[in-house]
């Protein structure tokens, strides 16, 4: 399944991590806070699911670095530079 | 040492939990429990793996599902997530259901105040419709009946008039909606474009004192655009705070208060007295 589609399930799949507009509707160039309403705990919730669904060592990257994403693009970046599998 | 984590990420004044609370919660445990003071989302997984206590508002599974041993959580919210109450899970949990009910029924009536007389409507033509039989619809109701011509409920419950079958004859009756159901997927559906705006009255506006996700802000603009005498009063949206660039933000058909709606001025003392009942239920 590509990048995109998975943090869709993801989202889907996540209770408590609502999102502005549909899933299926969720674009990459879409920005976190103002075109999905994610908020920093919302970010924080997103980067341990993702680390869990991508097989990402958590206690090698700092949780942080979530907070640096601005768009879906920049999760899918980080998923690609980071997912073991 | 048993370990209690006060969750106060909330930064809008009136919602941050009073430094007096925490004292008192830190009073009351003595040094029988460690108490960490959590303000900040950051590190919330490595605070909440371990945590024995959670005291604060609703927060992601996610961050407890490897706890193993977390015995409770009191959320300071009227609303539990249907996560939190698995059957399979052992901890306990309390919430504020019913304590600040009075003050949120009260907003809605001053937001359908505010609707009334800023845009000129005369309520006594009017049918609002309330969606929902909890405890803040029935707050709600008498105080609104006199405003308007007629006031329709729907819900699951019996006594209402009208049940969820019925939903969009209900919607196309009502010239001003409360949406005032708990929020999960499933209500969410309710609230969706096909079913609830599809349905709605030419021009019927909403009012929101519940729960800012109930709405994709995208169908809300669509309406609003759609109904030339449509309009929007909400108290809540979501993300808190708020996105400046927010498309709920200088609107001209929106009107926002900065849920405000369930912050009373004894609220903070019947919290106190709820979270002393639980804490000291936890020590037992």
């Amino acid at each position: 399944m590509e990048y995109l589609a998975k943090i869709k399930k993801i989202i889907d799949d996540t209770e408590d991590l609502y999102i502005h507009k549909s899933t299926s509707d969720i674009k990459n160039e879409d920005k976190i806070i103002n075109d999905l309403g994610i908020d920093s705990l919302g970010r924080v919730t997103l980067f341990y699911e993702l680390a869990h669904e991508f097989n990402i060592d958590e206690d090698s990257i700092d949780e942080s670095v979530c907070q640096n994403w601005e768009t879906v693009d920049h999760i899918i970046e980080f998923l690609k530079d980071n997912s073991n599998g | 040492m048993d370990k209690l984590v006060i969750l106060n990420i909330n930064q809008n004044p009136i919602a941050k939990i009073p430094d007096t609370l925490i004292t008192k919660i830190q009073d009351l445990v003595s040094n029988s429990v460690e108490v960490i003071h959590v303000t900040k989302a950051m590190n919330l997984m490595s605070i909440l793996k371990d945590a024995n206590w959670i005291i604060g508002y609703p927060f992601p599974f996610t961050f407890i599902k490897r706890n193993k041993v977390l015995k409770g959580i009191l959320l300071l919210s009227v609303q539990i997530p249907n996560s939190f109450v698995a059957p399979e899970l052992k901890f306990s949990v309390d919430n504020i259901k019913g304590l600040n009910s009075d003050y949120v029924a009260i907003h809605g009536v001053s937001l359908l105040n505010k609707l009334l007389d800023t845009q000129n409507i005369n309520g006594t033509e009017l049918t609002v419709g309330i969606i929902g039989s909890g405890s803040i619809a029935k707050e709600i109701q008498p105080l609104i009946s006199p405003l308007v011509q007629k006031v329709i409920t729907i819900s699951r419950n019996k006594e209402s008039d009208y049940q969820f079958e019925d939903y969009k004859e209900f919607l196309s009756g009502s010239d001003i909606i409360f949406p005032l159901v708990t929020l999960n997927y499933d209500t969410q559906k309710l609230f969706s474009k096909e079913i609830f705006f599809s349905s709605l009255k030419k021009d019927a506006s909403l009012v929101n004192i519940a729960r800012g996700e109930l709405f994709q802000e995208d169908d809300i603009i669509d309406f609003l655009f759609s109904n030339d005498n449509s309009f929007y009063y909400t108290d809540v949206v979501f993300p808190e705070p708020y996105p400046e660039a927010g498309k709920l933000n200088n609107h001209p058909k929106i009107y926002r208060t900065n849920h405000v709606a369930g912050f009373g001025p004894d609220l903070w003392n019947r919290i106190e007295k709820k979270t002393i009942e639980t804490l000291n239920k936890w020590l037992k």
